[in-house]
């Protein structure tokens, strides 16, 4: 049963794999699944249960059956079973048709590959490292067509894989020392249940088409260490603000005695357009400075950030609302954090649109966004905001002549153009500014010494927004380095630290600077913040934490907050303006007399503005037809099997070079033990085999009666004594039973023709010791 | 040999790691199929072993369910497969604390197909009396991939009901000295009221209250008997249970027990009658009178049910018998866990009434301890829980 049952079980595998094979290459789809699992089902069952399975033309009988009952199952008529076959066998008969032609074809097709099937596991249970091979060829087989995008079906991989399980679970039972009753096949066959178990799982296990993207496992990871980092950060380097020395950026407006630049990337960022200009993002603002550190009181609600866009656009629209393009740009960027962990969005300034990854509430807090928690890594942002251009001609006019007015029909269109979902009455913005100029107006008092630096600085300019500017490159003339040193205990006051920082030691880092200026663009007259963020190269994609900024921003009316950039070093690269649509006009007419054309499309410039568009989908090649892709995929397979057939006749030829080696080297006892095993398993293929409880002596009266020669079996009577006696194997014996054996061979090539050859191999190979 | 254990979980492990890095890099059905198929075989492994967790039957059997300490009783169990697919491995652990079990498998695994049993024909000895659970113990499956074992406590064991082992001795070489004491001819007590008055003990009886020398002396007195020699011999046991877990008690009770009747036997071997003191679970005083080889099987009946009791106090026990009651014997045989300085002024005091003391001392102390209390009027003899007595005693 254990034989019978085992090759029936792996015939059904090999059948479900061998269909699919050859309905892919011949007629490039898979064919009917149900149909082909249950007719090998219901081949291996009638073979297992019937016990038919030793002759050809039964086992042939046998698949007919099955092969039917499956078809019919999944045509699903089982009521019109006999009409449809009737009426499809009359189309074959009257007209030859096609579908009648087709199910004759599959029919035959799944006959064949069943009884192949059978016939393949049959070969293979007799050597059992060919099982291995195959096990290992099909294996590889599986992993390469991912390699080669090979379209395996889900059915074929899984009965790939159970084959693959099985053999496994073979070679371990036979080397698993255990007290056994029965031989692997039997325990092997009862316990198929759970291959197929196995294969259903493995079958309807889901999938995606991508590699999986282990971004939770990373997010995690990184969660983790960061929070590790900024511990230990905190803890030793950072003087109790744990964000600091891990980040850069800190919540605290600290002026410490120094920073450290690192290189940790803290968020990457894709912009919409290329910002040739530095990018500030700034992450909170303080409005309180005590001499010491910047400190926020300001905790309004209100929707700061897009007022303040909105109140730059309505400037901008009020004063030259023509070219507004020529004053402000409108760009997106998306930020990622990586080793940031922060409840700050890094926003630029002039931000009107915001919405993140994890569709989080995100709330204003003093004109600063914010989170309700803490986030790390993968989260993301994305912002909508306004590019102001800075440093040019048009943009300073701006700053220096704009006065507030309210028109009210403008401010209506201003928020319907920028859509920010909420209607801001003229009112708020006028509350706005009251709060503005109130919080961050507070001027402080300024010694007679910074009062007379300032107004040396400043006194010859007539605009607020020149003196503020001459402010700036005053401060930026100064000397900038990471490790000022500790701030005397003396300095508790504004005016203590502008006397320090202008007078006693006239160097230190950003936040330095960006302090300085904002108490004396307040003792200007104007409202100003100290805001901390990173700054980073507009077309960069990376911000590190050494590129952690602070910088100052001035509030202008009709305006909003505009930054300035004090700190020596960004002072000279923080603005990139861009060209007026004049200028840029001005300048084509040039080229155009210049090259004497009138088509404006000519010049090289042009000729660049009008070349192939490289995002156009170059031309595809044809796709390869599916027929034609046969013949090649029945080489690759031929490939394959001849492959595996040169591997598999070499390790056998291996074995059988060990074997001779080892019966060269064995005792007399050992092989006339085993020659009397050969012996009895050559009678057991002539269906002679020793019964149980019987005798030897029985055995040799039973074999006398059949037509086997006595000399075949005239060493039983010495084995017994061999056996039960003392007597030791002779030399005589061992004669006496390789002429017996040299019969038993005869008696089989008689009986079996040139299977013989077949047994003798196996013999060989898979000797019995008796 | 451990490594060898794990070898397939180390390939598995391999495996699972491959995978990983092949969805990491290749999506499809076939790359993410390769890992769940690696994932799903401890799933599989796992349900496997749940069913023969509830699907696999032993049978044992011990003939007759009440046995004797020492003795070797046939025992059996069978292993069988009652269900529909096989049982890759599976593998036995006996009790070992209190009985073993002969020619014992050991790390042998079965393989059982559906159908097949297994049958062990063995014997089994139980060490120490009392009721316990014997045979199959543990039983410890495997998954038909070698990945993942399970082990666990065998539901329905049965425990075996264990009589003291009956140690019939000729001889006691402990009391070689003193046997002829043990002639069924020989010791007599006191059958006269002597001149000599002593005090009242408690356990004296009421008749031999000397009430003139009482009311002279102001306290209770009694008469001192003479004339005929003392005779009769008591047997004292000590019931009190010293340890909480049967790994610490049942050894002791167990020889104590033997002891017990092995000296019981052999006085009613040689027709010298005796009386057995003891105390049962309760705290209930007992004392039997044997004399014969009826009344010593209605007493080793009595052993054999007989609870030590953890509330129990030796000296209490002792005491209540008394030194009056003791006196009247010839000699007095204690059998107890521990020496303390009351039984050796109990034994003093009974040497100064004339009567023999024999103290059986059952520990695994350093018996050596104890050599100083020996003395002719009194006998200690150390024994270990391990002792054969039919070697020592």
């Amino acid at each position: 049963m254990g034989e019978r049952g085992y090759r029936s079980i792996l015939g059904a595998l090999f059948s479900v794999m061998l269909y699919y094979g050859s309905g892919f290459i011949f007629s490039g789809n898979g064919g009917t699944v149900f149909a082909l699992l249950i007719g090998a089902a219901g081949t291996a069952a009638f073979f297992w249960v019937s016990g038919f399975g030793k002759r050809m033309y039964e086992a042939a009988c046998l698949c007919l059956v099955g092969a039917a009952f499956g078809l019919s199952l999944f045509r699903g008529l089982w009521s019109g079973w006999l009409i449809r076959t009737t009426t499809e066998g009359e189309a074959l008969l009257e007209y030859c048709g096609k579908p009648g032609m087709r199910l004759l074809f599959e029919g035959l097709m799944i006959l064949a590959i069943t009884a192949l099937g059978y016939l393949l596991a049959g070969i293979l249970q007799e050597f059992w490292r060919l099982q291995q091979i195959l096990a290992a060829g099909l294996l590889a087989a599986v992993v390469a067509s991912v390699f080669h995008s090979f379209p395996l079906p889900r059915h074929v991989f899984a009965c790939v894989c159970c084959y693959a399980v099985m053999v496994a679970c073979e070679w371990y039972e036979r080397v698993w020392r255990k007290q056994k009753q029965s031989g692997e096949r039997a325990y092997m066959t009862w316990l198929t249940p759970f291959f197929l178990l196995y294969i259903l799982m493995v079958m309807f296990a889901p999938y995606r088409e991508t590699p999986y993207d282990w971004n939770s496992a990373k997010r995690l990871w990184q969660n983790v260490t960061e929070g590790i980092n900024y511990l230990v950060g905190g803890l030793f380097e950072g003087e109790g603000d744990f964000l600091l020395p891990a980040s850069g950026f800190s919540e605290r407006g600290g002026l410490f005695a120094g920073v450290r630049s690192d290189e940790r990337i803290m968020l990457r960022i894709e912009t919409g357009m290329t910002i040739p200009e530095k990018l500030y993002l700034g992450g909170k603002s303080f409005d309180t400075f005590n001499g010491r550190e910047w400190t926020k009181t300001d905790e309004s609600s209100a929707m700061d950030t897009t007022l303040d866009a909105l109140e730059l656009l309505y400037g901008v629209n009020r004063f030259d609302g023509e070219h507004q393009r020529d004053y402000i740009r409108i760009n997106s960027v998306q930020v990622f954090f990586d080793k940031q962990k922060s409840k700050s969005l890094f926003l630029p300034g002039k931000v009107y649109q915001v919405h993140n990854s994890d569709s989080l509430p995100i709330y204003e807090a003093g004109g600063d966004i914010e989170l309700e928690r803490r986030k790390g890594y993968g989260f993301s942002y994305q912002s909508t905001f306004f590019r102001l251009n800075r440093g040019s001609e048009m943009f300073d006019r701006l700053l220096r002549e704009n006065t507030w007015e309210e028109e009210p029909e403008l401010w209506q269109k201003v928020q319907k153009e920028l859509r920010v979902g909420q209607d801001f009455s003229i009112e708020d913005l006028r509350e706005r500014q009251r709060r503005i100029a109130e919080v961050y107006g507070q001027a402080p008092e300024l010694s007679e010494r910074a009062m007379n630096w300032l107004t040396d600085v400043c006194g010859s300019r007539g605009n607020g927004y020149d003196r503020l500017k001459a402010l700036e490159e005053a401060l930026a003339g100064l000397t900038y380095t990471t490790r000022p040193g500790e701030m005397p205990k003396e300095i508790c006051t504004p005016s203590d630290y502008l006397d320090y920082i202008l007078f006693e030691k006239p160097e230190g880092y950003c936040a330095y600077f960006a302090t300085a200026f904002t108490l004396m663009a307040r003792s200007l007259g104007y409202p100003a913040r100290y805001v901390q963020g990173y700054c980073v190269s507009g077309n960069s994609s990376e911000v590190r934490s050494g590129e952690a900024h602070a910088w100052p921003e001035v509030y202008f009316e009709g305006a909003g907050w505009i930054p300035f950039e004090p700190t020596p070093g960004y002072y000279e690269t923080s603005y990139a303006p861009w060209k007026s649509m004049e200028d840029i006009a001005k300048e084509r007419e040039e080229a155009l007399k210049q090259q004497g054309q009138n088509y404006p499309g000519t010049t090289e410039e042009h000729r660049e503005e009008q070349r192939t568009d490289p995002e156009t989908p170059a031309e595809t090649t044809e796709t390869e037809d599916e027929a034609g892709a046969g013949p090649e995929r029945l080489w690759q397979v031929a490939v394959i099997l001849m492959i595996l057939a040169t591997v598999g006749l070499s390790l056998l030829m291996i074995e059988l070079l060990r074997e001779k080696r080892r019966r060269s080297r064995r005792d007399l006892a050992l092989e006339y033990r085993e020659t009397v095993g050969e012996c009895f398993a050559l009678l057991e293929q002539v269906h002679l085999g020793h019964k149980e409880n019987e005798t030897m002596r029985e055995y040799g009266e039973r074999l006398k009666q059949t037509k086997i020669p006595e000399k075949a079996f005239a060493f039983l009577e010495r084995y017994e004594a061999a056996v039960y006696g003392s007597s030791v194997p002779t030399v005589e014996m061992l004669e006496q039973v390789k002429i017996g054996r040299q019969a038993l061979y005869a008696v089989l090539e008689e009986e079996k023709g040139s299977l013989a050859r077949f047994y003798k191999i196996k013999l060989y190979l898979y000797h019995k010791n008796s | 040999m451990k490594l060898k254990g794990w070898r397939n979980r180390i390939i598995w492990g391999v495996c699972l790691i491959l995978s990983l890095v092949f969805i990491s890099f290749y999506g499809g059905a076939v790359s993410y199929g390769l890992f769940f198929a690696v994932v799903f075989l401890p799933v599989l492994s796992m349900v496997y072993l749940a069913l023969v967790f509830f699907r696999f039957k032993i049978y044992q059997e011990l003939e007759g369910r009440n046995v004797m300490a020492g003795e070797a009783v046939p025992y059996y169990f069978v292993l069988q497969n009652e269900d529909w697919f096989s049982f890759a491995a599976v593998r036995v652990r006996m009790y070992e604390d209190f009985s073993y079990v002969e020619d014992v498998p050991g790390h042998r695994e079965y393989e059982l197909l559906p159908g097949e049993n297994f049958r062990y024909d063995t014997f089994l000895v139980c060490k120490y009396r009392g009721t316990y659970p014997v045979g199959v113990r543990e039983v410890t499956v495997k998954d038909f991939l070698g990945l993942l074992s399970f082990r666990y406590k065998l539901r329905d064991g049965f425990e075996a009901i264990v009589r003291p082992k009956l140690i019939r001795m000729e001889h006691l070489k402990s009391l070689k000295d003193v046997e002829p004491l043990f002639s069924p001819v020989g010791g007599t007590a006191k059958t006269e009221y002597d001149l000599s008055v002593r005090k009242y003990e408690n356990g004296d009886s009421l008749r031999r209250i000397h009430w003139k020398a009482s009311a002279k002396t102001g306290e209770l007195m009694s008469r001192e008997m003479t004339g005929e020699e003392k005779q009769g011999i008591a047997i004292l046991l000590d019931t009190v249970r010293y340890e909480s877990r049967p790994e610490g008690y049942l050894a002791l009770e167990n020889k104590e027990l033997e002891l017990f009747l092995a000296l019981g036997y052999f006085l009613t071997g040689r027709k010298v009658s005796f009386d057995a003191f003891f105390e049962d679970g309760e705290g209930k005083r007992h004392v039997e009178r044997i004399d014969s080889f009826p009344g010593f099987d209605h007493l080793y009946e009595e052993m054999c049910g007989l609870e030590f009791s953890e509330d129990g106090n030796a000296e209490r026990f002792f005491s209540s018998v008394g030194v009056g009651t003791l006196s009247g014997y010839q000699s007095v045989f204690f059998v107890v866990h521990t020496w303390t300085g009351w039984l050796e002024k109990l034994t003093l005091q009974l040497q100064d009434r004339g009567v023999q003391s024999v103290v059986y001392v059952v520990t695994d102390k350093d018996g050596e301890a104890y050599s100083p209390f020996s003395h002719p009027g009194r006998r200690v003899y150390v024994y270990s829980t391990r002792a054969k007595l039919e070697e020592v005693l």
